[in-house]
């Protein structure tokens, strides 16, 4: 068993990036593999805001998401300073910063370019997106 | 501690790449990690002297490159046939970053553990 | 040491392929993703990757409509890419 960190920079509508994680995540996880973490860093934070509403039969990138974290326990982590500098927040993050609103999606949470690095030096490969 | 290149070579300032690849950069040399920028394409840019970010609105992350020494990076490495494609030559940029040719970034591109292209 | 190259974007749409190929090795493998499928199109680009190994994703030439155009090239699933990721030394996503 191998373990790797994917890294998702495309933001949730338009490019595929997203999409293309997604697949590569879930035929990891069917081999057999280890995720260590899925880290979204620049564009990449777009993927937690709740507030993203698809039409009913479109893909909804985030309950996918949510599904693969929920199923095998993969940590998805925000680059909290790409998040800030676009909008997405959690709870905490918008008291902090005085702001009324917040949409980090759960199970999403907010971590450093730290945790991204400290995940490279543990992990077999990085497969960016 | 692994080796990561980092890899830069879109012009800086038209979006958030470099400053991002910069602040990914800097914070895996904190993490004491072996880090290497590499600067190819549209990515020397990045190393121009002479730049005003703040007129356009965006940070002055360029700064931040005159101050690589502090971070103690393995390596800055800059292509020298992108840096002849846009008629510059080492005298232009703000830290004296390793000329390379082609074959020298492959090779690093080989040694290290990990490659990140911004 | 082998690495995959992993393409994302279409020629005319970023430096990414041009990128990759200026720093292939022979043993690597060119991996076209996304709009890069088309890349398989152009003579001019087929020309600069003829030699090495090439595969491109399979749901994405299904999607665009490219099966017949395509067909001569070996296409891959995630699981396929899965594995390549693991038996190259490291993967390059440009």
């Amino acid at each position: 068993m191998s373990k790797l960190i994917i890294l998702v920079t495309g933001q949730v509508y338009g490019p595929a990036s997203g999409w293309h994680a997604l697949q590569f995540t879930q035929a990891a996880l069917a081999a057999g593999e280890q995720i260590h973490c899925v880290f979204f860093f620049r564009n990449g934070v777009t993927q937690s805001n709740a507030l993203v509403c698809p039409a009913s039969d479109e893909t909804d990138l985030l309950r996918e998401w949510q599904k693969i974290a929920d199923q095998y326990h993969v940590p998805l982590i925000n680059c909290v300073s790409a998040a800030w500098r676009r909008g997405i927040m959690s709870a905490d993050d918008a008291k902090e910063n005085g702001r009324t609103g917040h949409n980090l999606a759960e199970p999403f949470i907010m971590g450093g370019l730290g945790e991204l690095v400290t995940g490279i030096e543990q992990a077999d490969r990085v497969v960016s997106f | 501690m692994k080796a990561i290149a980092i890899i830069f070579r879109q012009s800086p300032h038209g979006n958030a790449a470099g400053r991002e690849a910069l602040d990914l950069a800097l914070m895996a040399a904190t993490y004491e990690q072996q880090v290497h920028l590499i600067f190819i394409d549209e990515g020397v840019l990045n190393l121009l002297g002479n730049q005003q970010p703040e007129l356009i609105g965006c940070k002055d992350y360029i700064a931040t490159f005159k101050a690589l020494d502090l971070y103690e990076v393995a390596s800055v490495i800059v292509s020298e046939v992108s840096l002849c494609g846009f008629g510059l030559d080492k005298t232009a940029l703000v830290y004296p970053a390793t000329v390379a040719d082609d074959g020298q970034i492959r090779q690093l591109l080989e040694q290290v553990d990990e490659v990140l292209v911004f | 040491m082998k690495i995959l190259h992993h393409i994302c974007s279409s020629p005319s749409e970023s430096n990414a392929l041009a990128c990759a190929l200026r720093f292939v090795g022979p043993k690597d493998t060119l991996l076209l993703a996304g709009n890069a499928v088309t890349a398989a199109l152009l003579p001019h680009w087929l020309n600069a990757m003829d030699g090495y190994d090439l595969c491109l994703m399979k749901a994405d030439v299904e999607a665009r409509g490219l099966m017949t155009q395509l067909t001569r090239f070996r296409q891959i699933d995630y699981a396929e890419f899965v594995a390549l990721t693991l038996t190259h030394h490291k993967v390059i996503s440009w």
